[in-house]
């Protein structure tokens, strides 16, 4: 009775795990978007947009030099310069921790970044980079060292 | 195969003149009706999987970060499939072109190139290619290693569930996929862990020259405990364009 009990334990917290893993049940309610929400967070931006459609394309320097009060009346004095056509990873998204990790304790980063759940893909890309730096840069250290003995 | 087909023919006629053999010495026009039906069939195939090779397109790109940030992009984007590579004349909020390829990211303004970024956008996953492909409604998922595990119908919608391969378990996530009326609705990324990290809607589909395009795409991001929100609209689209080829094959800048 008491070897049953441990083994319907222990198919229940498999089971848990593995729905865990799983994620949420797929269900068309997880699609479900809320497009009031939706609407009223792009309120500003679409009204821009129009603007830009109905005037001839002009830059946001010269927007913001003929169109200031717009932009102002909008919320939208601090609209980025930066174009939304941009790679998944840049320097800017580097983490500088993890990459020291892969740079310098690769065998022990690998458990604290490259396989842990909770970090995220830049930190995780940032920690391979350094990983990648530090084969490049013992390649070369080796390198320099040898033609320097032999 | 050609000559299967050559054979089979040959032979389909060899048993019509043995079984038919007035048909032909009294001059019934059975030769040129067989052709002409083959004929017919033929274009229709071919019809039927029409070549797009090339899309252009107005584009805009909004985008609100959790931190209240605002961005807005807009110009018009060209893709031709044998040049594997986006690009994208921006027109604001500043004039530069971009061209995306499955490993860089060029930026160009005023013919120079100022920036190369590593870029991990594959091209061939762009909806852009998609489309053309006719792989958007499971967005190319039946071309990756990701099996699909499970199919049900919840209301009008179709939702599959897809997991990749054990071997990728710890890197990458499950992703759930939702068709409405065969064109691809939703799709959810997941990590590894079972946690949502992203969602995409694809919506207002439009018709032209019998592709359907999905003109509104909405992708919301989770990280960090923060949302992300991006709408990316597209207008006056057209395919297979080949007037002005300066964009689609816009060369990739020299170092």
């Amino acid at each position: 009775m008491r070897k049953s009990f441990i083994l319907l334990q222990l198919f229940m917290m498999i089971t848990a795990v593995s729905v865990f893993a799983n994620g949420p049940e797929a269900n068309a309610s997880l699609f479900d978007l809320d497009e009031s929400q939706l609407e009223s967070d792009f309120q500003d931006l679409d009204q821009l947009e129009n603007y830009l459609l109905d005037n001839e394309m002009q830059s946001l320097t010269d927007l913001r030099e003929s169109q200031a009060g717009m932009l102002n009346q909008l919320n939208l004095g601090n609209l980025s310069e930066e174009t939304l056509v941009a790679p998944a990873f840049s320097i800017d998204d580097m983490d500088w921790i993890s990459f020291a990790w892969g740079f310098l304790c690769c065998p022990i980063g690998f458990f604290v970044v490259g396989i842990n759940q909770n970090k995220s893909s830049d930190e995780k890309t940032s920690f391979w980079l350094g990983v990648i730096g530090n084969v490049i840069w013992s390649g070369i250290a080796s390198a320099l060292y040898y033609r320097s003995v032999l | 195969m050609l000559t299967w087909v050559v054979n089979k023919i040959d032979y389909i006629f060899l048993c019509m003149i043995n079984r038919y053999p007035d048909s032909f010495s009294l001059g019934f026009p059975l030769l040129p009706c067989l052709l002409f039906l083959f004929g017919t069939f033929f274009y229709a195939s071919l019809s039927a999987q029409a070549v797009y090779t090339r899309v252009e397109a107005d584009f805009s790109m909004k985008e609100k970060t959790g931190d209240g940030g605002s961005s807005l992009t807009m110009g018009k984007v060209y893709f031709d499939k044998s040049q594997n590579k986006i690009v994208y004349n921006i027109t604001f909020p500043k004039a530069e072109i971009l061209i995306s390829t499955d490993s860089f990211l060029y930026k160009i303004e005023a013919d120079s190139l100022v920036e190369k970024l590593p870029n991990m956008n594959i091209t061939k996953f762009s909806v852009l290619s998609l489309c053309l492909s006719g792989e958007l409604p499971y967005f190319g998922l039946r071309q990756t290693p990701y099996k699909m595990t499970d199919v049900d119908k919840d209301g009008e919608m179709v939702i599959s569930s897809w997991l990749p391969p054990e071997d990728y378990a710890d890197t990458h996530g499950k992703m759930i996929l939702s068709q409405k009326q065969k064109q691809l609705y939703g799709l959810i990324s997941l990590n590894p862990g079972g946690d949502i990290i992203a969602k995409q809607f694809f919506r207002k589909y439009e018709l032209i020259s019998g592709l359907h395009f999905p003109t509104e795409i909405i992708a919301l991001t989770y990280h960090g405990g923060t949302e992300r929100k991006q709408i990316t609209t597209y207008r006056n689209i057209t395919l297979n364009q080949m007037q002005d080829e300066t964009f689609y094959t816009y060369p990739v800048p020299a170092q």
